[in-house]
């Protein structure tokens, strides 16, 4: 070590230079782009990513809620499982084991804006769910 | 004080938060390297993991099972932290010989905290012959908690 090296300010760690491993272990839910409205219903993919924002495959249980009104459930074949609560505003789901992902349906047979939130539940790991979906049910 | 306090590294005055001393200072560390093992232990002790010890067969009823904090290096973590614990309804948890019943004793919804070795004695009860699932999560005044990891206690003779 020169001298150079002993005079440098006390490193602080970014993000990439964390290795994988250790990124993975922090999970965030984000969500995609909503598809069209059809049959007052809007399908929208929850994808985990990790702390390095990359798509993260991994099983994780969140409990997702809803604005009053609509109703949720597992898109037909989509990727992921409900444990509790499909055809109610208040769902427990695992993301699937090869993807990451759960596909999410919505219903809501009237006009408004349902806004989908996810949250730590029992059984769920690091996992960060500040990003919220809001689906236009025109 | 001078201009240049804390800018530079003296001996002795790193203080404990900051990273493990195999993380070299300066800037050198490449992209992708850093583990959770090169936190230092006031870091690594922020990101709690539940981990579950071997399920023990007290009667044909009753099966105890023990809840360990550990950091994310797999550490023991001393420190008392609240818990949720929950089971399916057919069976009744209640705390053991280690940590504190806050709210919920002998039911399948529990609110409970370590005690300060981080652990936890739960004790199930059920007088169906099945295996109960039991998991861990966050409440009011948890710390930050990976709690992926649950447990199957089986009453099945």
């Amino acid at each position: 070590m020169g001298i150079a090296d002993a005079v440098k300010p006390v490193k602080t760690l970014s993000p990439d230079e964390m290795g994988k491993g250790f990124a993975d272990q922090f999970a965030k839910v984000s969500w995609g782009t909503p598809d069209a409205e059809a049959d007052n219903k809007i399908t929208v993919a929850l994808q985990l990513k990790n702390a390095l924002d990359d798509d993260l495959v991994a099983v994780e249980r969140i409990r997702l809620t809803c604005t009053e009104g609509a109703t949720m459930a597992l898109k037909a074949a989509g990727n992921g499982t409900v444990l509790a609560g499909t055809g109610s505003p208040d769902m427990i789901i695992e993301t699937d084991e090869v993807t990451g992902s759960f596909d999410l349906e919505v219903a809501f047979a009237e006009v408004g804006t349902i806004s989908v939130v996810g949250g730590a539940t029992q059984g769920s790991g690091f996992v960060g769910c500040k990003e919220i979906v809001d689906l236009i049910f025109a | 004080m001078s201009r240049l306090d804390g800018k530079f590294i003296k001996p002795g005055t790193i203080t404990e938060d900051r990273l493990h001393p195999d993380v070299p200072l300066g800037g050198d560390i490449p992209p992708g390297t850093v583990t959770a093992e090169m936190l230092a232990a006031a870091l690594l002790e922020k990101l709690l993991v539940v981990t579950w010890g071997e399920v023990e067969v007290v009667d044909p009823t009753t099966r105890k099972v023990t809840i360990q904090l550990a950091d994310l290096a797999g550490n023991q973590v001393d420190a008392a932290h609240a818990l949720r614990v929950t089971c399916d309804d057919q069976a009744d948890l209640a705390v053991g010989e280690a940590g504190t019943a806050l709210a919920g004793d002998g039911t399948e919804d529990l609110i409970v905290q370590t005690d300060a070795a981080g652990a936890l004695q739960l004790v199930v009860t059920c007088t169906e012959e099945v295996v109960i699932s039991v998991a861990v999560g966050p409440t009011q005044s948890s710390p930050m908690l990976d709690c992926r990891a649950g447990a199957d206690v089986s009453f099945n003779p």
